[in-house]
Order: structure tokens, then C-alpha cells, then sequence
């Protein structure tokens, strides 16, 4: 990682993050300064009338040190010296998250408050477009800040060709990798079902969703990874099942990579390939092996030895082309 | 681990399949306590013989390398030393036979290094 990249990354995180954060929530404040009651209405109740206020400069102190708090909170999450790249750049979506959603709530609470004589006569505000409002200005901000990493440095994830196993023309092979999970999984799964056993003696059915949970968690405790002609299978827990087929004609290329599980919203299985056209299944951090596949999607699998798993895909598609 | 089978080369597959089982066991990528994958599995990944697969297996069992138990499949025992030197007496027979060498002569060269 180059060092003025990192550098630039911090002064953003820590400094202009939170900074922006402010300054776009208090934005309203400032621009419309003679057209505001004093106090301002800044409560509604369930029907959306107005039944608290404030004045202006304990709403000043109140936005500034939630959204201050939210972006340095979450500065402080990437600042640590070994954040790696994607973790920088999740910390900062999540801040602009938080960031804006604190600064839609106070530019509505700012417009209905807009030319009215005093703060019960403000204007009404109701919960579903507040809340629209709320996740519309924290996405918006999301994606800004997911933009604004472009200070960091872009080198490819990876590096030199594409892996090879060099397997021999006309031989025959198949790659076996597995992955386990670190005890955060196998605790989650014991403690899952040990509150079914609990909750069952007082009652059975409330052990069901613990027992679903557990059940869940299992099937992510290991996987194995199996590549063959016919393409890439994963066979998930101590069961081997369920199992979850790749077939060869859908894979494009293969590669390695290292996995951060935060920067691919967690364990599990997530995402979607249908859908988001991206899904990784992470039963662990580290090693994994990265499936392109056709019509630009991707698979992430996290597996034991993926680069020789990568080179044999590779090998069997340029042997079938 | 990878196993690479070649229909044309002299070795028999079963002792290609024991052969590159024992360099992932010697190297580390598989480790004690882990299971080998069924021997249908790799049969049909490989396209040989169910029973092409379980005398691959059985080679490795009476090498005290893995273990083999009904219904639990194979285990691995992960005597990596023990599948490092086998490995490498294997290679080392194999190319002696390339060289023409006959079992007695590759023994008296063998004993001149003990």
C-alpha cells in the first residue's frame, strides 16, 4: 500500500469526513437564518404535528455532535494502522450513511419550519415520507462517500496472468479445497442451540427460531470446494449438503484473492447472483478464490489453496476453448 | 490439493491417484483429521473406476497414511515426514526405471548412501 495514498485516506477519514458531515447538516441552518421561528419546532408526534422545539443553537450543538460523532466514530473504525482498503471504504459508505440521514432529518426539520410565525404553527411532518426522506439523504451520502474513495491508491487486486496449475494436455484432474470458520461461527452455533434446548423446557415452539439460527450457522461452519471438468462445486457443512453447483461453461476465468468478510457484508452466503449479479460465500477472512462468471457476474468463495483451485479452472476452460 | 491423472503414461492411474494424494499429505494440504473427498466422488470427477479410486485409497491405508473406516470415509493421519519419504523413494524408483535400472542395481545404489 503506498504511503501518501494511506495518508490522503486518513486526513479524509478522520478530518474531512466529519467536517463535510456537519457543514452539509447544518447547511439549512445558515441559508435560511431570517425565515425561522425561534425556537424551532423540532418534534412531531404520530399524526404529524409539531409538539417540541428548540432553540436554534441547541439544534446547532445537538447536529453537530451526532454527525460529528457518527463520522469519527466510524473514522476511528478505518484509522486503525492494518485497515485494509475495502474495510477503509466500507467505514466511509457507512459514515456518509449515518452522515446523511442526519442531515435529511435536519433539512426536514429546517423546511417545516420554513416562514412560519412560530413553532407550533410549523408545517406537519408524517412518518412514512420522513422516512423516505431519511433513507433516501443517508443512500445518497452512502454513495457519495463510496465515490469519494477514489483517493486511495487503485492498484489491481491482482497481479501478474491469470493462475495456472499447468495441468498436461489431455490429462484429466480435479482440485479438493475447504474452508473452516473461526470459533466467532461454531460459538454463534453452540449458543443458538443451546437457547433452543433453554427455551424449549419452557416452551417448545419458542425453540424453533434459535434452533433455525443454529441450523443456519452449521451449514457455514465449513465448506468444501470441488472443481472438476463438469465445473465448481461447494458442499456446505459437516453434512456436505446442501450443495451448490457452478457449471464450467458459466466460469469465464478464475482467480485468487484475499477476502475482507466485512467488505462482502459479513459470513455466510451473501448477495446474489441473480440479483445483485455479485454473492460470496465467506465462512472466514483470508484466501479465496474468485469466479468470473458469464454475463458479468461474480462468485467469491473463500477456500484453503485457491490459487492452485484457480489455475486448475483455468486450465480445464483454455483446454475445452 | 490437486490430482492429476494421465491415461498415457506407463504408471498405472491408481498409483498416479495414491501418488499425488501422498505429495498433498507430505506438503501440507491436507492436513490430519481432514477427509478425503468419497471415492465416488473422485471417480466421477476423474472420470475412472470407482474401484480405480478405492485401490488408491487402500495403497495409502497400508502406507499407515490415512485411515479408512465404513461409513466414515477416509481420514487423513497426516504423517507428513512418513509421506515425504515415501513420495520421494517413489520418485526415485520411477526414475530409475526410466533409466533403464533394474530393481537390484537401484538397491545396491540405494545401500551405498546408508
Amino acid at each position: 500500500m503506498n504511503g501518501s495514498g494511506h495518508a490522503a485516506r486518513r486526513a479524509l477519514l478522520g478530518i474531512v469526513l466529519p467536517v463535510v458531515v456537519i457543514v452539509v447538516a447544518l447547511l439549512p441552518l445558515w441559508l435560511f437564518r431570517g425565515r425561522l421561528p425561534q425556537p424551532l419546532a423540532t418534534h412531531w408526534n404520530l399524526h404529524g404535528q409539531p409538539n417540541g422545539a428548540m432553540p436554534v443553537m441547541g439544534l446547532v450543538i445537538l447536529v453537530t455532535v451526532l454527525a460529528g460523532t457518527a463520522a469519527a466514530g466510524m473514522s476511528v473504525f478505518a484509522w486503525r494502522r492494518n485497515a485494509g482498503r475495502r474495510e477503509i471504504s466500507v467505514a466511509l459508505a457507512a459514515a456518509g450513511f449515518l452522515g446523511g440521514q442526519i442531515a435529511a432529518v435536519n433539512w426536514l426539520t429546517v423546511l417545516a419550519n420554513l416562514d412560519a410565525p412560530g413553532w407550533r404553527q410549523a408545517g406537519h411532518l408524517h412518518l412514512p415520507g420522513v422516512l423516505l426522506t431519511v433513507l433516501a439523504g443517508g443512500a445518497l451520502a452512502a454513495i457519495l462517500a463510496w465515490l469519494g474513495r477514489g483517493l486511495e491508491n487503485t492498484a489491481p487486486a491482482i497481479t501478474g496472468g491469470m493462475p495456472s496449475a499447468g495441468l498436461a494436455p489431455g490429462a484429466r484432474a480435479v482440485w479438493v479445497g475447504r474452508a473452516r470458520a473461526g470459533w466467532v461461527l461454531w460459538a454463534v452455533t453452540i449458543g443458538s442451540f443451546a437457547l433452543a434446548i433453554l427455551t424449549s423446557f419452557r416452551a417448545p415452539v419458542a425453540g424453533v427460531i434459535p434452533c433455525i439460527v443454529g441450523l443456519a450457522c452449521l451449514v457455514f461452519t465449513s465448506i468444501r470446494v470441488i472443481a472438476d471438468r463438469a465445473g465448481v462445486r461447494i458442499a456446505y457443512g459437516p453434512f456436505g449438503w446442501p450443495v451448490q453447483r457452478v457449471q464450467l461453461a458459466d466460469i469465464r476465468q478464475a482467480t485468487m484473492l484475499h477476502v475482507e468478510p466485512m467488505a462482502w457484508g459479513g459470513w455466510g452466503h451473501r448477495g446474489s447472483l441473480k440479483i445483485m449479479k455479485r454473492a460470496a460465500i465467506v465462512v472466514r477472512a483470508g484466501e479465496g478464490l474468485r469466479l468470473e462468471l458469464t454475463g458479468e457476474r461474480t462468485l467469491v468463495i473463500t477456500v484453503d489453496g485457491a490459487e492452485q483451485g484457480a489455475g486448475l479452472i483455468n486450465d480445464l476452460l483454455a483446454a475445452g476453448r | 490439493m490437486l490430482i492429476a491423472i494421465d491415461e498415457r503414461s506407463t504408471e498405472p492411474l491408481f498409483r498416479q491417484i495414491a501418488s499425488q494424494i501422498r505429495r498433498a499429505i507430505a506438503g501440507g494440504k491436507v492436513q490430519a483429521g481432514q477427509r478425503l473427498p468419497a471415492a465416488r466422488e473422485l471417480a466421477g470427477s476423474l472420470d475412472v473406476n470407482l474401484h480405480t479410486v478405492l485401490r488408491a485409497f487402500g495403497e495409502l491405508r497400508d502406507e499407515g497414511l490415512v485411515e479408512m473406516r465404513r461409513g466414515r470415509g477416509v481420514t487423513v493421519l497426516g504423517r507428513r515426514q512418513q509421506a515425504d519419504l515415501r513420495q520421494s523413494a517413489r520418485v526415485l524408483a520411477s526414475e530409475a526405471r526410466r533409466q533403464g535400472l533394474s530393481g537390484a542395481e537401484l538397491l545396491r545404489l540405494v545401500k551405498e548412501y546408508l
